[in-house]
């Protein structure tokens, strides 16, 4: 059982993108550089995505480093409030708070805040939020509702609990994009097995979704936990030692296949004493 | 000679990090950015590239200096800094150890493996880059000149040998010389890519590992 990674490097130029059904237009994703009409250059090495239903296509790497776009969920720490808006920080998987880029959350983009009612926020209060524009230029904006039923869908304030980092893969990986991905690449092979007229063999590869130790943690043990695509993860509950027990598997099962995630936790749990 | 080792993510509290051992040579670099750039280094529409190189002991010198203004020269055009306006991009480089083969080449032999553990923190760290550049030292036989040569391992032209983006010569040398030794350097070159190209496999390799069941 081996894993195959095709690798592409930074300068490298992909070739003409194969489109099923012509005409569609591809929305070209991180990692990889446009010029016009249609070269496309790798500019950061990692594994080539293509959606073809989605007509997307982006490069896959980890990294530690947030850059703010759009919709992404975050976690973010309110700096302080001016007369409209709180001014917040976004932090990395590991930097402290205060090497970080700054947002701008509005008082009144909460769900059903007026300017009598709004929620009262403080220095060091963390909520978690969406990224409602993002752009090289100006300081990303923040938003604590959802963008389609204007309702809070579980962004706002999070109150208590306690916070970590982790890579910006791994949070992807717990919000399921690993998940979502694997399927794809799974797809392709299947697409590439059949194109050449043999059987598609399963080789074990792609079949878990990198999250597993939440699977196996959520069965045993109860919590609430927030994942921001910045490499934050916020987790609450009652007793200090569950806390920290989920904040040790998910830091440790970074680099450990679906099985290996699956014996890390059942361990952590019998130390815990569950 | 035993063939340079490399380890790419030593630090974890780093952006982007690699260590690098060739022979006698072991350098540490380190990538910390974009993050928030001092408003006096400020730049409108490019980031800002902040090159710090340290000393095994003792503290920065002049030739810490110059090495630094060697490295930013081969360094920065290989980075997209318009993707991150007005931000800082650091690099540290930290000479773990360094033999003093030669008084004379002993900044040219650091400059090579310097470019080397650089390019391969920042592909660590995601920077957008343009391509990927290998370094090598090649000494003239009779030790009368040295060189640097930098040939760009991805991103260059069709053919690996229109790549050559750098060069540092220190001695007296004629343009035979120069020839042969920017041959032998371009070999060089093409074979550290090649191992660069495989650590940086490896390293994704890792970070997919969790795909295996």
């Amino acid at each position: 059982m081996s894993l195959v990674v095709q690798v592409h490097f930074p300068g490298e130029t992909l070739p003409p993108l194969e489109d099923e059904k012509k005409k569609a237009t591809f929305k070209v994703g991180p990692g990889l550089t446009h010029i016009l009409p249609s070269t496309l250059i790798v500019n950061r090495a990692g594994e080539l995505n293509i959606d073809q239903r989605k007509h997307t296509i982006w490069m896959e790497s980890n990294g530690k480093r947030y850059v703010a776009s759009q919709n992404d969920a975050i976690i973010a720490t309110v700096l302080r409030s001016t007369s409209d808006s709180y001014i917040c920080a976004i932090p990395s998987s590991n930097s402290p708070v205060s090497s970080t880029s700054q947002a701008v959350l509005p008082h009144l983009a909460f769900s059903q805040a007026t300017k009598k009612t709004r929620p009262m926020l403080h220095q060091g209060s963390v909520v978690y939020a969406r990224i409602s524009l993002a752009n090289k230029h100006i300081d990303p904006e923040l938003e604590c509702y959802d963008a389609d039923s204007g309702k809070a869908e579980g962004f706002g304030e999070l109150k208590g609990g306690f916070i970590f980092g982790v890579s910006l893969g791994m949070a992807r990986r717990l919000l399921g994009d690993a998940k979502k991905t694997g399927s794809l690449r799974l797809r392709q092979r299947k697409a590439e097995a059949e194109r050449r007229g043999e059987k598609y063999q399963d080789a074990g590869v792609d079949v878990s979704s990198g999250r597993e130790v939440l699977e196996e943690l959520g069965e045993s043990l109860s919590f609430e936990l927030a994942v921001g695509r910045n490499g934050r993860v916020w987790v609450h509950s009652g007793d200090p030692k569950t806390t920290l027990c989920v904040m040790r598997c998910i830091q440790q099962s970074e680099f450990l296949t679906g099985k290996e995630q699956r014996q890390l936790v059942k361990e952590a749990l019998k130390a815990l004493g569950q | 000679m035993s063939p340079p080792t490399a380890l790419l993510s030593p630090l974890p509290m780093a952006d982007g990090s690699a260590q690098y051992t060739d022979g006698p040579t072991t350098l540490l670099a380190s990538i910390n950015g974009p993050i928030e750039v001092k408003p006096r280094d400020e730049i409108p529409l490019e980031a800002y590239l902040e090159i710090t190189i340290r000393p095994s002991a003792g503290v920065t010198s002049v030739r810490e200096k110059h090495l630094e203004a060697l490295l930013r020269s081969a360094i920065s055009p290989l980075i997209m800094r318009t993707v991150y306006p007005r931000t800082l991009l650091q690099i540290t480089l930290q000479i773990i150890q360094h033999e003093q083969a030669s008084a004379a080449c002993t900044l040219h032999t650091l400059l090579a493996s310097a470019i080397v553990v650089v390019v391969l923190a920042l592909v660590d760290a995601g920077v957008p880059m343009k391509g990927m550049l290998a370094a090598a030292f090649v000494e003239e036989a009779d030790g009368s000149a040295a060189h640097v040569f930098g040939y760009t391992v991805t991103g260059g032209g069709r053919d690996p040998s229109e790549g050559l983006v750098f060069v540092e010569s220190d001695g007296a040398f004629d343009e035979k010389g120069f020839v042969e030794a920017s041959e032998i350097g371009r070999k060089r070159c093409l074979e550290v890519g090649e191992l660069m190209k495989n650590w940086v496999r490896e390293k994704v390799g890792k970070d997919m590992r969790y795909r295996l069941k």
